[in-house]
């Protein structure tokens, strides 16, 4: 079985695909062409995304959203295993590796998808009056790609047994940590911003201060001082 | 195919149950703790080999760049953060493939027995197209007799390398296997002599050949083996 038919198959038949993962079939496979098939869609994504403000944003974005949505997804998942495995669940680390993996996979299909209507905007929007426009449609398919995966995540993850002693609070586990992958992600994504490239020079990264929270502070504070 | 030639042919999933490993045309265990079939020279092979490496390198700089914004903290130059990443993952993929050969040699009978799985099927397409030529309802008891003791030749060689590759040797089943290897070659060679003069000898020779192959591998794998 090659990469892409793996892929396809996540999406064709799901139900078949996390029965195996469940069962823990073919999982090296699984991994590898989830990987590398995800990689390929977040980086096509990113390079699209990154050329609205130039060919040297778009290389760096094509190699930083794989890095946001794959690192984060590694960072966060002993937290997810040991909690889970603490509370009853058999499943593996490569078990949970797949799972997560796969909802990754899921989010990049999606933004591979949304990837002609970014085109069309940067082709027929400008770059430097338009770029709040630009940001603002990019928020928006990000959440909308994240909710579906998140749930896609959710409902593949989601304990069987409902009848078991601890199937809520693995329910709740299960939540949490999704706001934990949430967290960690925005954290990296602030690190390694940015991703758009605002109007002016290009630059790799940006000078590393704070972190997220106190960032979307101080631009929450610019902006209502620029209102009042 | 004809339902009595499909019963003979050796699905991956049945590879996968007797090895212990995940198969597929190119890559053994997929790309990740796997290693590429040698030789890997074939021009489709080595596309392959080429483009996994490259997307590997890819993955392997995403996953180096926060090792390299760890490592290049006090520094405020985009470049020597760009260095540190490219050192890391440059490092990281050499190891790489240093552990790839490794796995590749550990794993050498097993490719060859691969081999001889593909060339036992390709002898089934023959035979099957054969038969569709000649036009005739039911093939020949002999022939179905050589083939079917060609496959369970590579069924016991490939338990016997499962087997010594897990266990190092010494175990009381190996001697089992390869009695019935060398019985299913007298048997084959036996058939062989009957049918010289008909139109299946080249298919004959053809499984003999391949059961020949399968009892040198696993002789040379057994010797190998005692002298540890």
């Amino acid at each position: 079985m090659n990469y892409s038919e793996t892929f396809l198959n996540l999406l064709k038949d799901r139900q078949s695909f996390l029965q195996e993962i469940h069962d823990g079939k073919r999982l090296n496979s699984k991994i590898s062409a989830l990987l590398l098939c995800s990689f390929c869609c977040f980086a096509i994504y990113g390079s699209i995304v990154g050329s609205f403000h130039s060919p040297m944003q778009a290389v760096s974005s094509a190699i930083k959203l794989p890095a946001l949505y794959l690192i984060t997804l590694v960072v966060c998942l002993p937290a997810l295993y040991i909690f889970n495995a603490l509370f009853g669940s058999k499943k593996t680390l490569t078990q949970h590796f797949t799972y997560v993996l796969s909802a990754a996979s899921v989010i990049s299909i999606l933004l591979c998808g949304f990837a002609p209507i970014t085109l069309f905007f940067i082709i027929t929007i400008s770059p430097i009056k338009d770029y709040a426009f630009y940001l603002l449609l990019n928020v928006v398919i990000f959440a909308l790609t994240g909710v579906f995966g998140v749930t896609f995540l959710y409902q593949a993850m989601r304990p069987a047994d409902k009848d078991s002693a601890n199937y809520k609070l693995r329910l709740t586990i299960l939540r949490l940590w999704l706001g934990l992958y949430g967290v960690v992600g925005s954290q990296l994504g602030w690190i390694l911003r940015p991703f758009f490239g605002s109007p002016g020079q290009f630059e790799w990264f940006r000078a590393r201060e704070g972190n997220f929270i106190t960032g979307v502070w101080n631009t929450l504070i610019n902006l209502l001082d620029g209102a009042g | 195919m004809t339902p009595a030639l499909e019963d003979l042919w050796i699905s991956a999933l049945e590879i996968e149950r007797l090895s212990g490993l995940e198969v597929s045309d190119h890559i053994l265990n997929g790309f990740l703790w796997g290693a590429y079939r040698l030789p890997i020279w074939s021009p489709r092979r080595l596309l392959v080999v080429v483009t996994t490496e490259s997307l590997v390198l890819g993955l392997m700089l995403i996953f180096a760049t926060p090792l390299g914004l760890g490592f290049s903290r006090g520094s405020t130059s985009d470049h020597a953060v760009l260095a540190w990443i490219g050192a890391i993952s440059l490092s990281l993929w050499i190891i790489r493939q240093v552990r790839m050969w490794f796995k590749a040699q550990h794993l050498r009978s097993f490719m060859r027995l691969l081999d001889e799985v593909d060339h036992y099927h390709q002898v089934l397409q023959a035979v099957d197209l054969f038969e569709q030529l000649s036009g005739a309802e039911q093939m020949q008891p002999m022939l179905m007799e050589a083939l079917h003791k060609a496959r369970e030749s590579l069924i016991a060689g490939l338990m016997t390398e499962k087997i010594l590759r897990q266990n190092h040797g010494l175990l009381s089943r190996r001697q089992a296997l390869l009695d019935n290897i060398e019985q299913n070659l007298m048997t084959l060679q036996s058939i062989e002599l009957q049918h010289q003069a008909q139109n299946y000898s080249d298919i004959l020779n053809q499984a003999v050949d391949i059961s020949i192959r399968v009892q040198d591998e696993v002789n040379k794998l057994s010797h190998l083996e005692s002298s540890r």
